[in-house]
């Protein structure tokens, strides 16, 4: 492996720099910059189309950037300047994909050695590591299983135990627990968990589930539009929302329209007690909170509303609470005992401390 | 680990080695597609050519017989798509049997077929005649009627119901089923429901009948010839085999009937543009069978005449025929005689014809392979520029007949600088039965590679194979079962060719099918026979190999 220069602790594993790349003159991936340590899982969170995907596999060298510069373990393995590129088997790293892309005429354990076959390992060792994957993602017996009679849960360990043999780099994931059902995602999301704690590769995780970011993450980079808006730790990412569309994407939001006024922000007839945060009286604004940050009062202080109707989950309740003097509604979840009626005039409480606010 | 790619900058973003890659591969494409149409539109320009060539009646009614002998294609693909429709969709009984006989019949080569039917129709001494009338035989095999005879019975009807099988059985049953629901018969269902849905597919195989319908060469030259009818192909082959050969008149000839092509083509687009539903083909298509009651006993009974027709009974004639001391003459005293065999078998230039064929199928079936194989993966998978020109490129020569194909590469040879080498050699034939089947090659291999996901090949990439090891661990073992299809397609067609190399062979090159035309033409059709039965039995126990080797591919997966 070349790595010219000894390694320092705070020299991050994978460093990628201004990344862009346009399809058709529309940019896909916009100016992505960030930094991977050892150790660290670093998840890509974003919609459909964002460039999450797009910027993983620039990173595995599968597409060519349009700008930009990418180092593995401080190697130059991509930049659009130098028109260079590093092919895809030269850069050492691992990949799943949400497919899993098992080859169907290799058995399991074929699967699993084609990696360190292709590095040229002897047979002996090769045997003995694809023995100790197939222990470590839990598939024992299925050595000489046919990957096509494999249910989706074993493909994916496969997968995985392919894409760590060789014990690369870092190991990429693209979308991969989306194939499977609630239950066996939940179970191998946990396990990834572990797994990434027992081996320490670092990994970075593709999702638009920000569940998994959440919980599997070190930082989330939470992208837009080919941009990432936020990176930060998952806790501050959902806290601190660096923008509305964060906010919004990360965990549920209720919006309120409101207007700036010396003292606070007036949703409908109520004044909420909050800095208006440089905004001058006058102006319109959004309001947002996080849905457990609002309780829905009988009586107190609080935003005042009237229900417009309740509807029965079985395990809450959610009500549509249109809010007075507007026709702004927003959904809060109650407690199942004694809930509001639909017309009945409520308050709904809010902690200033949660509260963000967005210039519109 | 695989070395550091440094590439020079270049235009258009993609690093120079790519670009020259992709370059060199559209010229190579380029130049063994395109050079031989061009070379036939460029020869052709001469105005007086064109006079003499089009004034000259026989060229003119040629141009006629061949468009009029063509219109069996649109005729058989009716057939051949009821009869598919038939086997796949109704309870017929034994249609596993028929389904077979059909599919041995597409595989065996046409001239055998057509020294059986000579034998059966001659008028002078056919079987059938003699048993029929012995006075005025009703049957002419030597005429418009034979040669349409024998094509639809042993070509143009089984290669339909090949060709459009897999249309149907991709056809959601559904469409049917729902059709039985709301009061229809069963080939009221057909008539109203399968068959205008399927109409693209059928416009399709029959504008691809069509179109080698004019590449059909021995049967019109052996049946055509000696009733003074003539077909652009034999009248091609007249021209060039003229000492000294007429170049310019052959290309003339052939211009023009490139440019019909062109028109039919054409017009076969602006049909299909009202088929723009042809993509609502359902998948995973539900399989019922329809039961068409007690009319399945005519049905079924209906087709096995048929195949006993087309397959099983020329086949038997042409065995007898190969043993028999005068072809047809079953009325002299001991008609019977092994003679024939013993002579063929002995003769060198059988075992030198059979060595030939069998070196230049295999070779053209491993190269073609090999050649199909990158450049249908190349156009599906790469992001090389003009790889939509090399996709456009390789289907060129599916439109050529080959007997033009011959002649424009014999151009190529005689006058291209330093080609001279090839003059003759088998090397020559197995280049262009390359060219010749590069359109179905690459056709099934795109096919195939688009089936696989692209996932698998960027896993071994990223696993730490290189795009040469990918190709061969990844890509071929998953394309497998459409290796060996290939190279039986090739194989077979390679063995059974006669118009495309006709003009390129030499003695030292000569080949089992074109010593077979040989003896058919110099009226030994006993030795011809014995050929026959050979180069039929050769075809056909290649395609049951390759049969079950296919299926046990299929099972195993």
């Amino acid at each position: 492996m070349a790595d010219p220069t000894p390694r320092t602790p705070s020299e991050p594993i994978l460093r990628v720099r201004g990344l862009t790349k346009a399809y058709g003159g529309a940019p896909v991936v916009d100016d992505v910059t960030f930094d991977l340590a050892a150790g660290e899982v670093l998840t890509l969170l974003g919609p459909s189309g964002c460039g999450k995907s797009t910027t993983l596999r620039m990173v595995a060298g599968l597409e060519r950037p349009d700008v930009g510069e990418i180092w593995v373990r401080g190697r130059l393995v991509a930049s659009a300047t130098q028109r260079m590129m590093v092919p895809p088997e030269g850069r050492n790293l691992g990949l799943v994909f949400q497919s899993y892309a098992i080859w169907p005429h290799m058995t399991v354990a074929e699967n699993i050695a084609y990696p360190l076959r292709v590095r040229r390992m002897d047979r002996a060792a090769i045997a003995a590591k694809v023995a100790d994957m197939i222990r470590l993602v839990q598939l024992d017996g299925l050595a000489d299983r046919s990957t096509t009679a494999l249910s989706g849960g074993q493909q994916q360990r496969v997968a995985l135990a392919r894409a760590l043999a060789y014990e690369p780099d870092i190991l990429l994931l693209d979308e991969p627990l989306s194939n499977l059902d609630t239950v066996l995602r939940k179970d191998m999301r946990a396990q990834l968990k572990a797994l990434q704690g027992r081996l320490g590769t670092a990994f970075l995780y593709v999702t638009h589930d920000q569940e998994e970011a959440m919980s599997l993450s070190t930082r989330v980079a939470v992208m837009n539009g080919g941009r990432i808006e936020q990176m930060a730790a998952p806790d501050r990412v959902y806290e601190r929302p660096a923008s509305r569309f964060v906010q919004g994407f990360v965990g549920g939001t209720l919006r309120f329209a409101g207007v700036v006024e010396a003292d606070g922000v007036r949703v409908g007839g109520s004044l909420i007690a909050v800095a208006p945060n440089g905004a001058t009286p006058g102006d319109a604004i959004e309001l947002t909170v996080r849905p457990e940050d609002v309780s829905l009062q009988r009586n107190g202080s609080g935003v005042a509303g009237r229900v417009a109707e309740t509807t029965y989950f079985g395990d809450r309740i959610e009500c549509a609470v249109q809010i007075e003097g507007t026709d702004q509604i927003v959904v809060v979840t109650v407690a199942k005992h004694g809930p509001p009626v639909a017309g009945e005039r409520v308050l709904l409480q809010i902690d200033p401390a949660r509260i963000a606010l967005w210039p519109l | 680990m695989a070395a550091v790619a440094t590439f020079a900058p270049a235009r258009g973003g993609l690093p120079q080695s790519q670009l020259l890659l992709g370059m060199g591969v559209l010229a190579l494409v380029a130049l063994i597609t395109a050079a031989p149409v061009l070379v036939v539109i460029f020869g052709a320009i001469d105005a007086n050519v064109w006079r003499d060539t089009f004034t000259y009646p026989v060229n003119r009614s040629a141009i006629g017989y061949s468009f009029l002998l063509a219109l069996r294609a649109p005729l058989a693909a009716v057939i051949g798509f009821l009869i598919a429709w038939l086997l796949i969709r109704t309870k017929l009984p034994g249609s596993r049997f028929i389904e077979f006989a059909m599919w041995v019949t597409f595989f065996v080569p046409i001239l055998p077929m057509t020294l059986s039917w000579i034998l059966l129709l001659s008028p002078r001494y056919g079987f059938i005649n003699h048993l029929l009338g012995p006075l005025a035989p009703p049957f002419n095999a030597y005429s418009i009627g034979g040669i349409l005879w024998v094509h639809v019975t042993a070509s143009s009807v089984p290669v339909m119901v090949l060709l459009l099988g897999p249309a149907i059985r991709q056809l959601d049953a559904s469409y049917e089923e729902i059709g039985r629901v709301c009061g229809s018969r069963p080939f009221q269902v057909f008539r109203r429901i399968t068959f205008p849905i399927l109409m693209p597919a059928i416009l399709t195989a029959a504008l691809a009948g069509f179109i080698k319908s004019l590449e059909a060469f021995e049967v019109e030259q052996l049946l055509g010839r000696p009733a003074e009818i003539f077909v652009y192909s034999t009248r091609i082959y007249d021209l060039i085999a003229w000492e000294p050969p007429r170049f310019k008149s052959a290309m003339a000839l052939s211009t023009f009937v490139l440019l019909i092509l062109l028109v039919i083509a054409m017009v076969y687009q602006r049909l299909n543009r009202r088929y723009d539903y042809a993509t609502i083909l359902g998948r995973g298509a539900s399989f019922r069978e329809l039961d068409i009651g007690r009319a399945r006993w005519l049905v079924s009974g209906a087709l096995f005449l048929l195949v006993a027709v087309s397959l099983f009974f020329p086949l038997f004639m042409l065995i007898v025929g190969s043993c028999m001391k005068l072809f047809g003459f079953f009325t002299i005293p001991e008609p019977y005689t092994i003679k024939h065999w013993q002579d063929v078998l002995a003769d060198p230039l059988f075992v030198k014809a059979l060595i030939n064929s069998l070196v230049l199928s295999a070779a053209a079936g491993f190269v073609g392979l090999a050649i199909y194989a990158v450049i249908a993966h190349l156009i599906v998978r790469s992001r090389l520029p003009g790889r939509g020109m090399i996709d456009l490129l390789a289907w060129l020569p599916w439109s050529i007949p080959g007997i033009l194909l011959g002649v424009s590469v014999l151009w190529l040879i005689l006058e291209g600088p330093g080609l001279g080498f090839l003059y003759g050699s088998l090397l020559s034939l197995v280049l262009i039965m390359i060219i010749a089947q590069m359109p179905i090659g690459v056709h099934m291999m795109k096919t195939s590679i688009r089936q696989i996901s692209v996932e698998l090949e960027h896993s071994s990439r990223v696993c730490g194979a290189g795009p040469i090891r990918t190709f061969y661990a990844i890509v071929l073992p998953l394309v497998r079962p459409m290796l060996v299809s290939i190279f039986v397609i090739v194989f077979i067609s390679t063995m059974r060719d006669i118009s495309t190399i006709i003009f390129l062979a030499s003695a030292k090159s000569q080949t089992l099918s074109l010593l077979m035309m040989q003896f058919a033409a110099s009226s030994n059709l006993e030795a011809g026979a014995v050929i026959g039965v050979i180069t039929t039995a050769i075809v056909i126990v290649v395609a049951l190999v390759a049969r079950r080797y296919g299926l046990n591919v299929a099972a195993a997966r």
